[in-house]
């Protein structure tokens, strides 16, 4: 049974809306900057922050300002709301899987720093929205009334193993469409944990550059709306791609660090294009995890070089525009991935200068348009191991 | 008390290394790879440490190689250049 | 498909205890808040353990009992549930991080407090490269996991290891008392940790799954009625329902079979429907009666419920 993607929603530090991201990523135009409405950092900090605040949002989406809601879950209800467009998302065999590692951490941080400055028993209900189920809660019931709710939480393959677990369950027949991908906001906890493991650059990130010095964070929202045949004959809804190959494989190397030959990657990838019976040579572009670590780039570029070889693919990492977003990259990168099927184009890596020690080819550079794209590869790769790689392809 | 006596102590501490005595950690014994077996994490953690007792900044965790390598190596740096 | 069970593990109130009357061996959580824990460094290298929070020592012992008694190197799935994750280190990087201002923090708990670090560490120890996955949706954490399993299974995995655990800290129940939570489930909080081995194959299994089902719920019998009909079974093929709370109560009316509250027992954490299936699958081994069917029915919050259905082979 074939998995077809209609629908679209995407929130980041370039915008809200499919529309306002595809126009930065075309001029190379990145959302990367110092922070300005995350407040107590000690240091000004690169992060693709979203230029809106929780009270905006909440205004877009209809919300009174006292509501306490989690800047992860306004994130995604922005993004979720735009993915469905007209479609209900209710009945038996529909779903929502939200995949996510802040949670409500947002509001439980600003509780703990408080609370240890000056305890307020009132503000102690703000950590009601800490878990990362309720957070999915609110953005899945905000979308209707779907049957299947989950979330899913794997570090930075979180909303690729959500859009995975989705494809699993239309296949397998027990959901017709279900809504997949997932959200992440900033917040102080994963910024300070990031630069507790010194791979936190000071400067503007630059992925696959032999300079390198570590990832930015960032934030953001990503769902694309799976959905069978049987589903879009009665929403007639358009066709973006077909969801054609995933796998989902474990490194088993680390705690944090990748082996040095990306072997986990190497096995999501192969998996991948044996699910969707392909070879490598049928992949046009990868949009590759990419976050500027000297460990991630090195293992994922050896992984590359294995599977292809001397094949002259064309790929990048998007994470120069929108920093790393944790839990939201699979579903984010997963959106870019089929504006890049749709449109017939490549994105350009920002910041890179130098070829990195293996020497494989150097990413793609400048905004290519009238590319041949039939599949598209989307990876992401996160802590724990594990390493999770979708194929998206025309239609 | 002795630096390199202290060193081990918050060594211990530190690294949650509860099953180990300080008397267990040879002065000169690999800390890394095949000695006592610490890994990268263990890295940044002696980084908090030398900043935590010893006042000393290291921003460049490549620098923890050859710092790193034994009780010796860390009490030379620490005696160069503590505050 | 069928899904078959070859081992089952867990650490919470209720030991592993080999005695068919387990269930009048009960001790209500009252009287008794004591997890009876194996010593783990006889199970964890301790270079290994040092860097393991509560809830992952915890689902790693689970898991290498239960893989004893299969081959593990069939294993192509590892399943993980929780409803909170590493709380405990959760709290502890937090803590550093709103204290210490301008110095470099210690990493350690920030790399611990992920919710796939469970998951991620029983891969790890196992060198096992497949398919890792960690289900977090608050009470219903562990049968989203278990539904994954059985998927799983039913995609080919010859062996899955699917489990949930959650831990229990002062600090919570500090919260719980701040924001004011119904006595039952005040009283009632704590941790615990349950793992279970899968697959399609009927050797050497203990029990059968046959079904596993979330569902709205207005009225806990009604719902059961209509999921039980999906496997074409009725109320009255069951001999036992083994119940658990999680944050909310609900009245259950009239059914035709005795109950278990197990939650009373094993106390209230977001993983404990996993402690529940261990008990029933253990009562199913042990019971005299020899029942057919048993039911874990996890009343995960005022409106939706877990219900597993586990089966004699």
């Amino acid at each position: 049974m074939k998995v077809f993607v209609t629908g679209l929603g995407v929130v980041s530090a370039l915008g809200v809306g499919v529309n306002a991201n595809f126009k930065a990523l075309q001029k190379s135009i990145t959302g990367i900057g110092l922070n300005t409405l995350l407040k107590g950092l000690t240091e000004p900090t690169y992060v693709g922050e979203l230029d809106l605040s929780n009270q905006d949002m909440k205004r877009m989406l209809g919300f009174s300002k006292n509501d306490g809601i989690p800047r992860t879950a306004l994130l995604g209800m922005l993004a979720a709301k735009e993915a469905l467009g007209n479609t209900i998302l209710n009945g038996e065999r529909s779903g929502f899987i939200s995949g996510t590692t802040v949670g409500g951490m947002d509001l439980t941080e600003d509780y703990f720093k408080e609370a240890f400055d000056n305890e307020d028993h009132k503000k102690v209900l703000s950590i009601k929205t800490h878990d990362l189920g309720t957070v999915t809660n609110f953005i899945a019931n905000f979308c209707g009334n779907p049957n299947y709710v989950n979330t899913i939480s794997t570090a930075c393959s979180s909303s690729a193993n959500s859009i995975l677990l989705g494809a699993r369950m239309i296949r397998a027949g027990l959901l017709d469409k279900v809504l997949v991908g997932g959200a992440d906001a900033l917040s102080r906890f994963t910024i300070h944990g990031f630069r507790s493991l010194m791979i936190y650059d000071n400067q503007p990130c630059k992925p696959f550059d032999a300079a390198r010095n570590g990832l930015n964070l960032g934030e953001g929202a990503g769902y694309i709306l799976l959905e069978n045949d049987t589903s879009i004959s009665q929403t007639k809804n358009n066709i973006y791609a077909e969801l054609s190959g995933w796998n989902n494989a474990n490194d088993a190397f680390h705690q944090t660090g990748t082996s040095p030959n990306g072997d986990g990657a190497l096995k999501a990838m192969k998996g991948a294009l044996n699910a969707a019976s392909l070879n490598p040579t049928d992949i046009d572009y990868i949009n590759a995890h990419g976050t500027a670590t000297k460990n991630n780039d090195s293992s994922e570029l050896n992984a590359l070089a294995i599977l292809f070889k001397k094949q002259q693919i064309a790929f990048s990492s998007t994470k120069s525009y929108t920093g790393h977003t944790l839990g939201a990259s699979g579903g984010i990168e997963a959106v870019f991935s089929i504006l890049s099927l749709k449109n017939k184009c490549v994105f350009p890596i920002l910041n890179w200068l130098n070829l990195m020690e293996q020497k494989f080819k150097q990413p793609v550079t400048t905004y290519q348009v009238n590319v041949k794209i039939n599949n598209v590869m989307s990876n992401s790769f996160g802590f724990g191991g594990n390493s999770t790689s979708l194929i998206f392809s025309k239609v | 008390m002795d630096l390199k006596e202290e060193l081990k102590q918050h060594l211990i501490e530190q690294l949650n290394l509860e099953e180990v005595d300080a008397a267990d950690i040879e002065n000169d014994a690999a800390l890394f790879g095949d000695g006592l077996g610490l890994d990268s994490i263990d890295a940044l953690e002696l980084i908090v440490l030398l900043d935590t007792h010893y006042n000393i900044k290291i921003n460049n965790p490549e620098q923890g190689k050859e710092i790193f390598q034994s009780v010796n190596s860390m009490a030379e740096f620490i005696s160069q250049n503590r505050d | 498909m069928n899904n078959y069970m070859y081992s089952s593990s867990a650490i919470s109130t209720i030991g592993n205890s080999t005695e068919a009357n387990l269930l009048q061996l009960l001790i209500p959580i009252e009287k008794n808040k004591a997890l009876i824990e194996p010593a783990y460094k006889e199970f964890i290298n301790p270079m290994l353990l040092r860097r393991m929070g509560k809830a992952t020592k915890m689902s790693v012992v689970c898991a290498l009992k239960c893989l004893k008694k299969v081959d593990v190197t069939n294993l192509n799935a590892i399943i993980v549930g929780t409803g909170l994750g590493a709380i405990a280190d959760t709290e502890k990087f937090l803590t550093i991080a709103s204290q210490q201002g301008e110095k470099i923090l210690p990493p350690t708990s920030f790399i611990q407090s992920g919710h796939n670090t469970i998951a991620g560490q029983i891969a790890l120890l196992l060198k096992n490269d497949s398919y890792n996955m960690t289900h977090v949706q608050q009470g219903l954490s562990f049968e989203y996991a278990l539904k994954d399993a059985v998927l799983s299974v039913q995609e080919g995995a010859q062996l899955a290891l699917v489990g949930a655990v959650d831990e229990y800290t002062p600090l919570l129940q500090n919260f719980a008392e701040r924001l004011k939570l119904e006595e039952s489930v005040k009283n009632q909080l704590l941790e615990g940790a349950a793992f279970f081995t899968l697959g399609g194959s009927p050797k050497k299994a203990i029990a059968k799954i046959k079904a596993v089902s979330i569902s709205s719920f207005k009225s806990v019998r009604d719902t059961l009625i209509k999921e039980l009909s999906k496997f074409d079974l009725r109320l009255e093929d069951l001999s036992l329902g083994f119940v658990g709370y999680n944050l909310a109560k609900a009245t259950i009316k009239e059914l035709p079979f005795k109950t278990i509250n197990y939650t009373n027992y094993t106390g209230r954490f977001f993983s404990s429907s996993a402690v529940g299936l261990h008990l029933a699958t253990h009562f199913l081994q042990h019971a005299e009666t020899d029942p057919q069917y048993l039911a874990v029915i996890n009343i995960a919050s005022k409106n939706k419920l877990g219900l597993i259905i586990v089966e004699r082979v």
